[in-house]
């Protein structure tokens, strides 16, 4: 059985980007277009086995989601890789501390993605 | 992030007469400053956007050319085709690869665009209010533009750096 990846961003084009990368490698993808449509497809029935955020997106951004996901139990322990333009150190002390695993700054090479996921999906 | 069709920029003063009018000191003083901002954060969009469109122009060409050399190919019997066309597999990967990660150029311009675009309305929206605005106005609201930027070219473009080059990399936490 496969495993799951979550994708969290609000451009569509990048979602596919994202999917077809990792699809290809064997993953099933789920969806979602920021961080508050995320938050409602994980109620905790659903089982991911790692999930790649944004940063900015409306509604809800990709750090906000990362706090709010790391208090469910059943998500607690899911790895979370940053995708994003931002590249600012604070940023990414932020997320590291609300517990991203890794920090990926597009633009992006999806073997590169590929790589990241394959290393640290549980 | 991908930003939606942005609202119009909206004037308070779009009935007013067409006349000649006299900006007043303060707005004389942000405008100095954040005008040639706005236009190098305008340049280094320009540039991404050409040096993008050639990199999807390349990819796309090798796609092409990949394509009419699998049409070149003699006919013989689809066993006989099987190392030849497995050879050409991982050339149109890379290629598709290349093209698809241009397509993510898209994303970066919005967001660079939408950062402009914001800063625009916002001296719109201040312009009543800037009547005696000096130095150390002109200096926040730098900083305010300073801190919506959301790639490092936005940073380095800022105070008058060239462009970096792409700074794309993973960090493992």
């Amino acid at each position: 059985m496969s495993k799951t990846v979550m994708v969290i961003d609000d451009s569509g084009s990048f979602r596919t980007v994202v999917k077809l990368a990792l699809q290809k490698a064997g993953y099933t993808v789920m969806e979602a277009g920021d961080g508050k449509e995320a938050l409602a497809k994980l109620d905790g029935s659903v089982k991911v086995n790692l999930i790649v955020c944004d940063v900015n997106m409306p509604n809800m951004d990709g750090l906000s989601f990362l706090k709010q996901v790391k208090t469910q139990a059943a998500y607690k322990f899911v790895p979370v890789i940053m995708l994003t333009t931002e590249s600012q150190e604070a940023k990414k002390a932020e997320g590291r501390a609300a517990g991203a695993k890794a920090w990926i700054t597009k633009p992006f090479q999806p073997s590169q993605l590929v790589d990241a996921v394959n290393k640290l999906c549980v | 992030m991908s930003a939606s069709a942005p609202e119009p920029l909206t004037t308070d003063n779009a009935a007013a007469p067409q006349a000649a009018v006299l900006l007043a000191d303060g707005t004389v003083v942000i405008a100095q400053a954040v005008l040639p901002v706005w236009g190098r954060q305008l340049d280094v969009i320009h540039a991404r956007l050409n040096e993008g469109v050639g990199e999807l122009t390349q990819a796309l060409v090798h796609i092409h050319e990949l394509s009419e050399h699998i049409a070149r190919l003699p006919l013989q019997p689809a066993d006989e085709q099987l190392p030849a066309l497995q050879a050409l597999g991982p050339q149109l990967q890379h290629h598709v690869e290349h093209a698809l990660s241009g397509l993510q150029l898209g994303d970066r311009l919005s967001q660079m665009l939408t950062v402009v675009r914001g800063d625009i309305q916002r001296l719109i929206d201040h312009m009543p209010l800037l009547g005696d605005a000096g130095l150390q106005h002109a200096e926040e609201w730098l900083e305010e533009l300073r801190s919506r930027y959301t790639t490092p070219e936005q940073h380095e473009v800022h105070g008058g750096s060239a462009p970096p080059h792409d700074a794309h990399g993973i960090d493992y936490f």
